[in-house]
């Protein structure tokens, strides 16, 4: 892992159990010179949206991923959690409903339902528990599909997660690796993340227009 | 009759295919870069493929006949009924939007070639009219043949090919068999049995593909009959011989990739995510051209955007503007309801305008889903519903409040949709012809310049002397132009005063320079605050800059902590200085003080930064932060760096160890946090190490 990796991380971290960066911040400044500008600090934090490859204008972001990993059977348990986070506002509620196909099965979560009160910058987490969605046999693709009205028309943002996802991006080869087909990894692997754990990817072409 | 999927297409997002392109990969030799995974495996990265060339015309001597075939392709219409919703809501009956109804087009331009079924030798070449037909002479020799028609063409009307991927740049093709018998006279007109060959929407859906064609022709037609040299003041797109010399003709090649039930995301390992997208260079497996959704995991019901013309012409206005303009843009994530970098909001606002313009309607329209898709519910509107939009369409005459309206002088120049509407503006007028004409000038603000203008200063910004592309490097050269032209054309766009909201640069609040963003700073042999006045920047006040009380917004973070946009316009300046290697510039210090005259009632200011950027950086990208100095304010003095008299804080910049060029300095106000304090307006210079004051 990179050092600045680490950093980040660190940083990330103690942002949420709660330490005293600022205090921590603080600290590092006292012993600051000109011959030490390079000392992280407050652009430690910088982690621009613009890295981001996600579909331009959209209501909102959906990141759908698998609890605790595929099961390796259709008998077994697979719980998808859905975080939304709204990008635009809506009128008024925002639905969702996933949509199954057949051979998976609800057994927990609603799997439609409306949201009051949600605004853009904001985000709400819904679950569902099924069975048949797992590495056995054929593919599925599950949906959830987020929808309402702004300004009087018809919109929404969908996202689909499969039971065997592109193990690679189509500009690689397949990588036979399970443990690391998530979805928000691969999401965040696009565009140079910073988090990848070991991972080296190729660097895309700068400036890519959405 | 028939449909031929593309010869290798593939979405590769099944382990059961896995070992299939396995195998794909391994033959695709050495080229390519080995990388591995953390799993102990590797793979290559997939070099470019070549495209099949294109077949020739064949000289026909002797008996010949002429085979004439119609060639369609049927598309969901994105503005079915106008955009409005149909249907009752009903589960039987449910509200559509966007894709609802079908047309069938014609083929226009595209490659047509004639084959000898029993040797697969060509036998013609060449390309359908304009209304999708075909009139080619082939020999008059029995046999077998078929018609192809491919999705792509290279004549003097269009260039451009839709290939499946980067790697194989198959073409897609419809093709039809025919038999040519004996006896038929020499001249004779013949066809195909079976009528038109058509391209459907759904299936195999190569609709797509031909429709993705169709649009980058609208837009060379448009660009032919609107960029031409134009000596009548007073008439449509008047573009006098002094100022502008070129008559567009055709825009060179372009390669899209498309494939039906595909994300050009997985071209990056994020095959779930919907997005299209433009590529001016090559890296990391994706190749220079435009990439179009096709889907996401082999479906067409979540998001497409094949039959989004909005989406394909603002991709395609991307191309052009690496091709005619040059494009600094940093490319990545942009929303029209926030203030961008505006490098970023002017290369997304054109695109938007763009499309517009070739279109011949004052929105933007992303769709998702279909009719034909299976209905859902949605309480919202207590009804079910099939086809949606992916967001509101953005109007070029309608500026939404909070969402995409500035509200200070020189924010519009940060806001992508608002770039689109000062151009729209800009264009339309009662001299143009529908649909640029004033009937749909429904803001009032129509300055009536036309479009050859416009893109003649939009080709002016392939000058080397401009960097950090925004919208403000195209109004200056505009200004220019337009006061070659004539006061009235100047005076009916821009009124320095922003008085007359009239004008599309007072409505939309942009400044026609780039004062707000990459202001080229020049060190001066001069006293602070005496820097000789750049007649260039009309109305300008000189340094000290400041930052009010109430001026700079509170950074946003993300889940984890981290700061994931800062406001751009109004929390930061960013300048453009060039270090020249020498001891005099070696050093930049930034000294600010509470703003005078501040009345906030606080005592501290704004605790200000800087950061120094390279070339071509996303802002906020840690690895494009080539130096800094981010004390805590109040801040000690840094030896060697006296404060002068009533400045209280200070940073310095060290430029040792940087080669000799162009850097951007970064002056932002700290302002992050849930508890983050207003502070008291900020007044702030920058000057180098040996006094000499950096002026605009």
């Amino acid at each position: 892992m990179p050092v600045n990796s680490r950093a980040l991380l660190f940083l990330g971290v103690a942002v949420i159990t709660g330490l005293g960066l600022g205090g921590w911040l603080r600290k590092i400044e006292a012993s600051r010179s000109v011959a030490s500008e390079m000392n992280p600090a407050k652009s430690a934090l910088f982690k621009t949206q613009q890295l981001r490859m996600g579909k331009p204008n959209q209501m909102a972001d959906i990141q759908i991923e698998v609890v605790g990993g595929f099961p390796n059977t259709n008998d077994q348990e697979a719980t998808l959690r859905a975080t939304v986070t709204l990008d635009r506002p809506f009128d008024g509620d925002v639905n969702f409903e996933w949509v199954l196909p057949p051979g998976v099965e609800h057994v927990a979560g609603e799997l439609k339902d409306s949201v009051p009160g949600v605004q853009p910058g904001q985000s709400f987490t819904r679950e569902i528990a099924v069975l048949g969605f797992s590495s056995e046999g054929m593919p599925r693709n599950v949906t959830l599909e987020v929808s309402g009205t702004a300004r009087g028309s018809i919109v929404g943002s969908s996202s689909v997660i499969s039971s065997h996802p592109t193990r690679s991006d189509l500009s690689l080869g397949f990588r036979p690796n399970k443990q690391m087909v998530d979805e928000n990894r691969m999401q965040q692997k696009a565009m140079g993340s910073d988090d990848d754990e070991g991972e080296v990817r190729p660097t895309l072409p700068k400036g890519l227009k959405l | 009759m028939g449909f031929q999927a593309p010869q290798t297409a593939f979405w590769i997002s099944r382990l059961a295919s896995a070992t299939a392109l396995a195998l794909s990969l391994a033959a695709c030799g050495p080229a390519g870069t080995l990388i591995q995974n953390n799993s102990g495996g590797g793979a290559s990265i997939r070099p470019e493929g070549t495209e099949k060339p294109y077949s020739s015309p064949v000289s026909v001597t002797g008996s010949y006949l002429r085979l004439q075939v119609q060639a369609n392709f049927v598309r969901f219409n994105d503005d079915s009924n106008g955009g409005t919703r149909t249907g009752t809501g009903s589960s039987g009956n449910p509200y559509k939007q966007g894709l609802v109804t079908t047309e069938t087009r014609p083929i226009r331009r595209a490659e047509a070639v004639v084959i000898n079924n029993a040797n697969e030798n060509v036998v013609q070449a060449g390309h359908t009219d304009n209304l999708g037909q075909t009139d080619l002479q082939i020999p008059n020799v029995p046999g077998t043949y078929r018609i192809e028609i491919r999705s792509r063409a290279d004549n003097t009307y269009l260039k451009a090919s839709i290939l499946d991927n980067p790697y194989d740049k198959n073409y897609y093709r419809l093709y039809r068999n025919f038999t040519i018998t004996s006896g038929v006279p020499s001249g004779t007109i013949v066809g195909v049995l079976g009528g038109a060959i058509v391209a459907p929407h759904n299936g195999a859906s190569e609709g797509g593909a031909f429709n993705i064609l169709d649009n980058i022709l609208i837009a060379n037609d448009y660009l032919r009959t609107h960029v031409q040299v134009n000596d009548n003041a007073g008439t449509a797109d008047y573009c006098p011989s002094s100022i502008c010399n070129v008559n567009f003709t055709v825009a060179p090649k372009v390669q899209v990739y498309w494939t039906k039930g595909l994300s050009p995301a997985a071209y990056y390992g994020s095959p779930s995510s919907a997005i299209s997208f433009f590529a001016s260079s090559s890296g990391g497996g994706i190749y220079t051209g435009l990439y179009i959704l096709g889907g996401i995991e082999g479906s067409v019901c979540a998001d497409t955007d094949h039959f989004d013309n909005s989406v394909i012409l603002h991709e395609y206005g991307h191309f052009l503007e690496h091709v005619y303009a040059t494009s600094d843009s940093p490319g990545g994530s942009h929303n029209g309801n926030k203030i961008i970098d505006p490098r970023l909001a002017w290369s997304e606002g054109w695109a938007n305008f763009f499309q517009a313009v070739a279109l011949g309607r004052p929105f933007y329209r992303d769709t998702q889903r279909n009719a034909e898709c299976p209905a859902l519910y949605s309480s919202g509107t207590a009804s079910y519903y099939t086809a949606r939009l992916s967001f509101t369409d953005f109007d070029m005459e309608v500026q939404q409040g909070t969402q995409d309206a500035p509200s200070l002088t020189g924010e519009g120049n940060f806001r992508e949709i608002s770039v689109s509407r000062v151009l729209w503006d800009s264009i339309t007028g009662g001299t143009q012809s529908a649909p640029y004409g004033s009937a749909g000038n429904t803001d009032g603000t129509a300055a009536d310049l036309g479009f050859a203008v416009i893109w003649n200063a939009f080709t002016s910004l392939t000058s080397s002397s401009i960097s950090a592309r925004s919208v403000g490097h195209l109004h200056s050269s505009l200004f220019t132009m337009l006061t070659t032209m004539g006061s009235s054309y100047l005076n009916a766009w821009r009124d320095d005063s922003y008085a007359d909201s009239s004008k599309p640069l007072v409505r939309e609040k942009q400044h026609r320079d780039v004062r707000d963003f990459a202001l080229p700073l020049t060190p001066q042999s001069v006293a602070h605050g005496s820097c000789v006045a750049n007649p260039n920047l009309a109305n300008y006040t000189q340094p000290d800059w400041i930052f009010t009380s109430t001026g700079p917004k509170r950074d946003t973070t993300n889940s984890q902590g981290y700061i994931d946009w800062s406001d751009l316009f109004n929390t930061n300046d960013v300048y453009r200085y060039y270090y020249d290697g020498s001891a005099n510039r070696r050093y930049v210090r930034l000294f600010y003080k509470k703003l005078v005259g501040d009345s906030s009632g606080i005592t501290n200011p704004w605790d200000l930064d800087v950061y120094v950027y390279n070339e071509g950086f996303v802002f906020m990208n840690s690895s494009d932060i080539v130096k800094k100095s981010e004390r805590d304010y109040p801040e000690a003095v840094i030896s060697g760096h006296a404060l002068p008299a009533t400045y209280t804080g200070s940073e310095v910049i060290d430029f040792s160890g940087l080669s000799p060029g162009f850097y951007y300095l970064n002056v932002k106000a700290y302002f992050v946090g849930s508890t983050a304090p207003v502070r008291a307006g900020a007044q702030y210079y920058l000057e180098n190490g040996n006094g000499d004051q950096l002026c605009p």
